[in-house]
């Protein structure tokens, strides 16, 4: 077995209030090898963006983490200073975050906003050599070149995401984390995003976290997939058995209700609504919605992650 | 009603508001209260020229003669009286105006924008120096009437622009309702949003005017006939007073006018906050 | 091409709505005084008689005069005569200082005005601006919250207020800076001595600094207010994940996208800091615009007073208008719509 990549062991991050505290991410662990694209999913407002947040340390207040170790690459990026935690920050780690089409600065120039990476992360590199690079990552995301003078505004949203995502390449890092890459863009736009991404992974080695609530898009692209509820991660494992087979009642909840194109299949979705992360109901998150709620044990204890059929599962079905 | 009472709460609850309206009932009663125990005829001539001040003249004299707490006491009335009016003038007609033009649009609203545009553009302080000084003998009223001329056109400006923002929006709303009740609805609509945008801008000309009407004055402009705070200062400058030390006359006013100023201002602060986010919400 | 359509149509409405505004403004500035009792021509013939009448043109002057105040001739007819006059630079002449043309008048006024005005106006900006850059980018912290109360407070204050307080302070208790002037009684204007020109930064120091002071807190907050609303933008936060430092985000990223609204306030604000400049020079004795006006005012010379109300009528609305017109060219973001 490779070397984890990424070890998130217990990490809990919470944004701190008057009242009671969100806890957006509970005693969260899991693991990323090299050279894999590992996705994790879950509705709006489950602590996905949080958690990805949470790896870069780039949480506003009052977010804060609370405990937890993120090793990387057998560092732990908690413990770092602030100067070493800027390094790795681009260099092994990149992130594209939520929103990418608002995350280009509006009066920079796409060329010297890639342009900005290089010269902070590796110094004094002679003109020339810069320009040339730039021009490559442009070609490599399937962009014109003549990109590098033109200013955010001048570019479609699927043209800004595959400058944002030159970007997150230019220094090839160990690990991309990917929050959202393709919401808010047309379905063909969707799935050249996507191919881009698979592309990166295989030709640079370079493994990506993706983070949406779109199921197809994970299917598309991922190895291993996690899902989330309510700030903890219910189920994690091989994609393929995942989707075959899901064990935990969320999941398979999630798994129904992708449409078919060539099965007849009864959409089914979930009653309920999502909890309140202030206070989120006792034992196991899922319960109020579990169409295989027992009362008297998922109420008072939230379940441990435990091995079942080669995947992780924090559920009281299985043993 | 029952919203009346709510708003008021709200409204004093923000903390900047309230620290205005605090500095500014303090200066109605000092003035009122004052001029109604000592008060000596702000404008005759009471005593000595250039006295400190003593038991008798709270503030001391001016180089006339005069009582410089008098003059203070009563200036504060003058400023408020001129501000209400010239507030009331303004908001008022400005809003019609805005109105009128925001709603029937068309012709109207080009010939009523191109006579608001005039008044933004020309330059307050020269207008005003030329009016005044053509027309010679200014009395408080005239000042009035005048700063009233030239403050209509800025809330004529954004009520209109309000207007035509919300005319959108019910617009399509109201497609689907009879056209007898279209504009019953908009009245009831636009209306309650007027009033309340309406005040906080009231606040705003007022200060507006009493920081004009201060401008207009310290040149030599104001009456001649009462003392204004702003006709204090510039006798203060007229008779050097600064260079001879008459701290009591030059002092007075500047620091009552200051309170003036910053009351209304946090008032209109104050009230700016309330009104602006939930138009913004609404939207 | 179709973006340049609506800009052709956009600075041609802009243009024309300022020939017309401009029109409307200088004919006001034109039939007001005909309000004013009294007959201007009448005083300066009575003065001219009065010095034993030493001038041969004066016919060819009160024919000058009388057809810029439209003694003859239909009203649309004078008014046509004046635009005319007024477009060759004549302005008349002073009442009180007959016969000196306005314009010779004005002409010394204005350059001290627009040094003080210039300098005090670039001074205030830039320091507000910095000021506020890190106020902004640091709201959480006490000092840029007491900051922020202190310039509200200096928002309201006038500047002529300030100018008073600071003329007893530095002038008469501590004797530090003059009372007024614009340079030293015994020297003579020469702009290429340094000798001039240390007086002269001398003198408008204090009338500077009571400019500064006051207007300062507006540069200040307002932008202080745009780096708070920027610091939460996407684009701040994908500077920090790019490992960029602090002290880089928040001028490279933050600052430059704050710099152009607020360049923009700053010509946009021009009016409001004509009229307090001009009593502030009022206060301190120095010789711009101000001062003449208010010696006008009180020697009742219209003429002179026109002249200047013109001159700041014209370019406050010349600068507005041009402000307007370039400015959605200068911000790429900005599309040629109804405003």
């Amino acid at each position: 077995m490779a070397e984890a990549l990424l070890d998130v062991n217990g990490l809990t991050t919470y944004y701190l209030a008057r009242d009671a505290p969100v806890k957006a991410v509970e005693d969260v662990s899991l693991e990323i090898s090299s050279n894999e694209i590992f996705g994790i999913v879950g509705e709006s407002g489950c602590g996905k963006s949080t958690l990805a947040a949470s790896l870069l340390r780039l949480l506003k207040p009052p977010g804060e983490i609370i405990s937890g170790r993120i090793i990387f690459d057998g560092v732990d990026i908690l413990e770092l200073p602030l100067k070493d935690l800027r390094e790795l920050r681009w260099s092994s780690i990149s992130y594209i975050p939520q929103g990418a089409m608002n995350s280009l600065d509006p009066v920079m120039k796409i060329g010297d906003q890639i342009e900005e990476v290089i010269k902070v992360h590796k110094g004094k590199v002679p003109k020339s050599d810069v320009k040339k690079r730039i021009e490559e990552l442009l070609r490599s995301v399937g962009l014109d070149p003549v990109v590098v003078n033109s200013h955010p505004h001048e570019l479609s949203g699927g043209m800004k995401q595959r400058a944002i995502i030159a970007m997150a390449i230019a220094l090839s890092p160990k690990l991309i984390l990917a929050d959202e890459p393709t919401t808010a863009l047309d379905v063909v736009v969707q799935r050249g995003i996507l191919q881009l991404l698979f592309h990166i992974k295989e030709q640079l080695n370079t493994s990506i976290i993706q983070i949406t609530h779109d199921m197809a898009a994970q299917a598309e692209i991922c190895d291993n997939l996690a899902v989330m509820y309510a700030g903890k991660i219910v189920e994690m494992g091989d994609i393929r058995k995942l989707y075959n087979d899901p064990l935990h009642p969320y999941s398979q909840a999630l798994i129904s209700s992708i449409p078919s194109l060539t099965e007849e299949k009864k959409l089914k979705g979930l009653s309920g609504f999502p909890p309140s992360l202030k206070y989120p109901p006792p034992g196991c998150r899922f319960h109020p919605r579990c169409p295989q709620f027992v009362p008297g044990i998922c109420d008072k204890k939230a379940p441990p992650t435990i091995d079942a059929k080669g995947r992780k599962v924090a559920c009281y079905l299985y043993k | 009603m029952v919203h009346a009472g709510r708003g008021i709460r709200e409204i004093f609850r923000s903390r900047e508001f309230t620290a205005g309206f605090i500095i500014f009932v303090f200066l109605v009663m000092f003035s009122v209260i004052g001029s109604a125990l000592i008060g000596y005829p702000p404008m005759a001539t009471v005593g000595p020229p250039n006295l400190s001040p003593n038991n008798k003249y709270l503030f001391g004299t001016d180089s006339f003669g005069r009582d410089v707490f008098s003059q203070i006491l009563h200036g504060i009335q003058l400023s408020l009286m001129v501000a209400i009016l010239v507030s009331a003038i303004d908001t008022f007609f400005g809003s019609s105006v805005g109105f009128v033009a925001g709603y029937y649009g068309g012709l109207v609203d080009t010939a009523l924008s191109v006579i608001v545009d005039v008044m933004l553009v020309i330059p307050l302080l020269p207008a005003i120096v030329l009016i005044t000084v053509s027309v010679r003998k200014v009395e408080l009223f005239l000042m009035a009437m005048i700063l009233g001329l030239f403050g209509w056109a800025a809330p004529a400006r954004q009520v209109r622009s309000q207007t035509l923002s919300l005319k959108e929006r019910e617009f399509i709303s109201m497609a689907k309702l009879s056209g007898a009740t279209r504009s019953e609805i908009l009245f009831i609509e636009i209306v309650p949003h007027m009033l309340q945008w309406m005040s906080a801008h009231y606040l705003y000309d007022m200060l507006w005017a009493v920081l004009t009407e201060a401008s207009v004055e310290v040149l030599g402009l104001g009456p001649q006939t009462t003392m204004t705070l702003g006709m204090m200062l510039y006798w203060v400058i007229r008779k050097a007073a600064i260079f001879r030390n008459l701290w009591w006359w030059w002092t007075t006013p500047i620091i009552t006018m200051i309170c003036l100023f910053v009351s209304l201002y946090l008032m209109h602060r104050g009230l700016d906050r309330i009104v602006n986010p939930r138009l913004r919400g609404r939207r | 091409m179709v973006r340049l359509k609506k800009a052709h149509k956009y600075f041609i409405r802009r243009t024309i709505l300022f020939v017309i505004i401009m029109l409307i403004a200088l004919f006001i500035n034109f039939t007001i005084p005909r309000f004013a009792p009294g007959n201007p021509i009448g005083t300066v013939i009575a003065m001219i008689e009065r010095q034993g009448s030493r001038f041969e043109n004066i016919q060819e002057v009160i024919d000058t005069y009388e057809t810029m105040f439209g003694l003859k001739g239909s009203i649309p007819e004078q008014f046509v005569r004046y635009l005319s006059e007024i477009s060759k630079g004549n302005l008349g002449y002073s009442i009180r200082y007959f016969p000196v043309r306005v314009s010779t008048l004005l002409g010394r006024a204005l350059p001290f005005s627009i040094f003080l005005l210039g300098v005090s106006t670039a001074i205030s900006w830039a320091l507000g601006t910095v000021i506020g850059l890190f106020a902004g980018w640091k709201s959480e912290s006490r000092l840029s919250k007491t900051f922020s109360y202190v310039a509200l407070i200096l928002n309201v204050v006038p500047y002529y207020m300030l100018a008073l307080v600071l003329i007893f302070l530095l002038a008469y208790v501590m004797a530090i800076f003059p009372f007024g002037g614009a340079y030293a009684g015994t020297l003579k204007m020469d702009w290429t001595s340094i000798e001039f020109i240390k007086s002269l930064l001398y003198h408008s120091f204090l009338p500077s600094l009571s400019i500064v002071i006051t207007s300062l807190g507006w540069w200040f907050l307002s932008i202080r207010s745009l780096i708070v609303d920027l610091k939460g933008e996407d684009f701040i936060l994908l500077a920090e994940a790019k490992g960029l430092k602090e002290s880089r985000i928040m001028w490279k990223h933050a600052f430059r996208n704050a710099l152009l609204p607020q360049l923009t306030m700053l010509a946009l604000s021009l009016g409001g800091v004509v009229n307090g400049s001009l009593l502030t020079e009022m206060i301190f004795s120095y010789p711009g615009l101000g001062l003449l006006l208010f010696e006008s005012i009180a020697t009742a010379d219209y003429t002179v007073i026109q002249g200047i109300t013109l001159i700041i009528t014209l370019s406050v609305g010349f600068a507005t208008f041009i402000i307007d017109a370039l400015y959605p060219l200068v911000d790429p973001r900005i599309t040629y719509e109804e405003r």
